[in-house]
């Protein structure tokens, strides 16, 4: 009898270890860094379509300078805007610093207002606007434009889902512990993504 | 976003925070329609022929092609954007691949009178945002406008089709399967000529002593005269000049090599039909080939001929329909036949030798003759024609061009290597149609190719034929696209 009771003993030191692990994880110890990590990749994915749509721009310049040279100073917004927004050093960094962040946001923001009114300015010159070159880099700029709205609200998802995770039962425990390099990331503030890239009607 | 402004805005700020997380909240809680099928005609403004026919043009797509296609109508937009919508429904569906992520959704909200092409991320690099533009625009919306959805639905989907299948290789591959070469009597003459020589090497090497015997009685006949053949080098001995200069079966096992060679050239044409997708390639295979621009154009031309027609053009530009690779061998061997007489009647030569020099002979031009710059020129005309000929009408139906509607499908063929061009028309249309009008139509497009410029010559057929199709064939109610609008290469 008491044999039998010992011989069940042995292996009950490492199933009470995976016990305790599957506990652990169930109180959620990776969900900090799986948030994290995935809002950072999202973080990269706003990059990279911002990154898109510096591309186009002096594509765009060019071709709108052909035909309406004279809208000089539209055109030297768009370019100085697009100068200083690839200026900002952006790396995963800027998420959690708030200054730099809102720098980010501003230049991204000044440029997308530079672009919308260069292509006011550009209705002005039908020749342009049935330009091939000319309407394709439009649709690219629109499609670039979706894209980004996309992505960050993508961003803005993860990012609240994890501060959620810093702040609430049992996540505010590991972060205060285990995770306490982890901080609350910025996200993007309504004004700017309430604007939509102008939309094909029929 | 809402919480957000309840931190930044205290009271005021908090009832605009919560009006705005209820807009925030309407925006995520979006209802979806059902993914029933590969049409979803959630607004109910499809017909269930046209449905159906839909239906099956993209079950065909997902068969042929990883990618996964899904027209869609909606009843509402639920107060969002079209492309906030959009990208939701593509998402929740998960329209395409997983690991590829090659899908695409053609929406429709006709209550809120708008259209999208919603991208997946597979797509992104074919269906670009400046084609999709260019689709909507000029494919779709014009018929919406009139409220002709099946019409705008339909042609808007196949030009995505044409748009993603631009670099599958099934439209290719599809043109690849045709049959095997049927030998010509030529050709087996060729070929028993070949086998024969084969084994008269292998057994004179086999038994040397019996070619030590032979060649005792080549002086013999040599006595006839002195023999001014200039042959290099002196043939002292004739035992020696046999084991010296060609070491017997080391000679023609280099000889079949270099005859392997000859199939590498089918391998090169291969090579360069494949390089043409890449846009440097078809720079380097030559005037004669097709550039990626002049098949938009040619691609262009077609669909502004169906726009005015319910008929349909294809057309099928060929490197070459055969690879004719007896036609040297044939050559070669009436040319090796023709070597020893001189030889036996003007030289002291020991039959050993004769042989030796007959087979040289036949290798050398074989090979020669094999080079892909002279085989085609030296291959019969008829023949050549004959084979491309064939080669037309086995892609007519390899295409699918008789598979339209009232007959009226058109294949416009032109054959590279063989300088050949050919309409084939099907029956409907050619009843109706005189030849002259087909010769003439031809004739402009062989005149055009001749001059280096194949594009052309397709675009100038494209436009005769739809001239002819339109007269007849005026487009229906649907006119629905049965082919695609493209240019295949083979």
């Amino acid at each position: 009898m008491s044999h039998t009771l010992y011989v069940p003993r042995r292996p009950r030191v490492p199933l009470f270890a995976v016990l305790a692990g599957l506990l652990l994880s169930g109180c959620g110890v990776n969900n900090i860094p799986t948030y994290d990590e995935s809002a950072k990749a999202k973080w990269s994915d706003v990059q990279n379509q911002y990154q898109r749509r510096a591309d186009l721009i002096p594509n765009l310049v060019e071709t709108v300078k052909g035909y309406a040279a004279q809208e000089r100073e539209v055109l030297t917004q768009v370019t100085e805007a697009r100068a200083k927004a690839s200026q900002i050093k952006v790396d995963a960094s800027t998420v959690t610093d708030p200054a730099k962040f809102k720098e980010f946001q501003d230049a991204q923001n000044a440029l997308t207002g530079a672009l919308g009114r260069l292509l006011v300015t550009v209705e002005r010159y039908p020749d342009l606007k049935s330009n091939q070159n000319f309407l394709a880099l439009q649709s690219q700029l629109e499609g670039t434009e979706n894209r980004i709205s996309v992505a960050r609200r993508d961003y803005i998802d993860s990012v609240r889902a994890y501060n959620t995770e810093l702040k609430t039962f049992p996540g505010v425990l590991w972060a205060s512990t285990l995770y306490r390099s982890y901080k609350p990331m910025e996200t993007f503030t309504v004004a700017e993504d309430v604007t939509k890239p102008p939309t094909v009607k029929f | 976003m809402g919480r957000l402004c309840c931190l930044d805005f205290g009271r005021r700020g908090a009832i605009l925070g919560l009006l705005l997380s209820v807009v925030a909240f309407a925006a995520y809680a979006l209802t979806f329609p059902e993914l029933t099928g590969r049409v979803v005609d959630d607004a109910g403004i499809l017909d269930p022929a046209t449905k159906a026919a839909l239906e099956r043009k993209l079950a065909e797509f997902e068969t042929k092609t990883t990618g996964q296609l899904v027209v869609v109508t909606l009843k509402s937009l639920q107060g969002t954007s079209i492309e906030d919508y959009g990208y939701q429904l593509g998402r929740h569906w998960q329209i395409g691949q997983k690991e590829k992520n090659t899908g695409a959704l053609l929406i429709v909200a006709p209550n809120e009178r708008k259209v999208r092409i919603e991208v997946g991320y597979g797509f992104e690099g074919t269906l670009t945002d400046a084609v999709s533009k260019l689709i909507i625009e000029n494919s779709v919306i014009p018929r919406l406008r009139v409220n002709d959805f099946a019409g705008g639905i339909s042609r808007g989907l196949d030009d995505i089709i044409q748009a993603v299948s631009v670099d599958s290789e099934d439209w290719k591959a599809r043109a690849k399967q045709r049959p095997d070469d049927e030998p010509s009597l030529l050709d087996v003459l060729a070929l028993l000529f070949f086998w024969f020589i084969l084994f008269m090497v292998v057994r004179s090497v086999a038994s040397r002593g019996r070619g030590y015997a032979q060649t005792g009685a080549g002086p013999r006949r040599g006595s006839r005269g002195p023999i001014l053949i200039p042959i290099p080098g002196s043939w002292g001995s004739s035992g020696s000049s046999w084991s010296g200069g060609f070491p017997g079966g080391g000679g023609f096992s280099g000889g079949g090599g270099s005859f392997g060679g000859a199939g590498a050239s089918g391998s090169f044409l291969f090579g360069r039909t494949d390089g043409l997708d890449n846009a440097a390639a078809p720079r380097e295979a030559g005037d004669v080939m097709i550039s990626d621009v002049d098949k938009r154009r040619i691609a262009g031309a077609i669909r502004a001929a169906e726009e005015k027609t319910a008929g349909e053009i294809f057309c099928v530009i060929a490197h070459a329909c055969g690879n004719y690779r007896l036609v040297p061998i044939a050559w070669a061997a009436l040319v090796a036949l023709a070597v020893p007489l001189p030889l036996i009647y003007l030289t002291a030569r020991p039959a050993g030798i004769i042989y030796l020099l007959q087979l040289g002979a036949f290798i050398v031009v074989a090979l020669v003759l094999s080079l892909p710059m002279i085989r085609f020129r030296i291959v019969p005309k008829r023949r050549m024609w004959g084979r491309a000929h064939a080669e037309a009408m086995h892609q007519f139906l390899a295409q699918g061009i008789h598979l339209t509607e009232h007959r009226t499908g058109v294949l416009i063929f032109a054959s590279v290597a063989e300088r050949y061009a050919e309409i084939v028309a099907d029956s409907g249309i050619n009843a109706k149609v005189q030849p002259e009008v087909w010769s003439k139509a031809v004739a402009a497009m062989i005149s055009a190719i001749k001059d280096g410029r194949p594009g052309d010559g397709f675009v100038a057929a494209v436009e005769l034929c739809g001239e002819q199709l339109a007269r007849h064939f005026p487009p229906g109610a649907l006119n629905p696209d049965e082919l695609p609008n493209k240019v295949v290469e083979i």
